[in-house]
């Protein structure tokens, strides 16, 4: 998978995220620094994961996380799958998380997902590359 | 927006193929729900689609789409002008 980037510009590329009941894409953003995928609470529920930790009363499995700007708890899911293009990884760790209104993206890709593959970001280029690992012996 | 006592959104238009550029121009700075019907040869992004449904913030897209698949997209600048785009 091989799209133009320039240094100016978030990383922005559309994701397809896999349930047990159904298929949802949006944009995402690559974050390099991000250990999990973030992806909408609602998204995660329609889709059929089990994503109902309530951070006030704390009932339900949940997780704290750190952002730039607080520590949150919400659910962590495993997600079936997540694609890009012909890049698909399985069993996928994804925090759940609204991102705001107008940052016109609902979810980050993270390392939980980059772990599946060889990602290179080409500034010379202008490209962002994601492969699939070469199988080296 | 137009929308009758049914709910029908009588500004969506159904089966009418756009580039996500064209959808920049009708529907401007609005989330759609929308159906992927062609992708880019080399990275699979979506580059035509028909729109399902649209709203004025992600939830309302997203809400009650009627297909269990689809994708979702914001129509206006990413990030929003004057906003550095930090995540």
């Amino acid at each position: 998978m091989k799209i133009k980037i320039t240094p100016e510009d978030p990383i922005i590329f559309f994701v397809k995220v896999k349930g047990p009941r159904g298929t949802r894409e949006f944009r995402a953003v690559l974050n390099t620094g991000c250990s999990d995928c973030l992806m909408s609470l609602q998204d995660a529920r329609d889709l059929g994961y089990n994503a109902f930790f309530e951070p006030f009363t704390r009932t339900g499995e949940g997780r704290s996380a750190i952002s730039i700007s607080d520590i949150f708890e919400t659910d962590e899911i495993a997600v079936e799958e997540i694609s890009i293009g012909d890049l698909v990884a399985k069993n996928v760790k994804v925090l759940t998380k609204e991102m705001p209104r107008f940052a016109g993206i609902e979810g980050v890709i993270g390392l939980s997902f980059l772990k599946h593959f060889n990602t290179t970001i080409n500034f010379e280029e202008g490209y962002l590359t994601i492969e699939p690992f070469s199988n080296k012996p | 927006m137009v929308i009758n006592f049914s709910g029908t959104d009588f500004n969506i238009e159904p089966g009418r193929v756009f580039t996500l550029e064209e959808l920049s121009v009708k529907y401007p700075n609005q989330w759609l729900a929308t159906d992927v019907v062609e992708r880019d040869a080399d990275n699979g992004q979506p580059t035509k689609v028909t729109v399902l449904k649209r709203g004025v913030n992600a939830f309302s897209a997203r809400d009650g789409v009627g297909t269990q698949t689809f994708c979702t997209m914001y129509t206006g600048l990413i990030p929003e002008r004057n906003h550095v785009g930090m995540f």
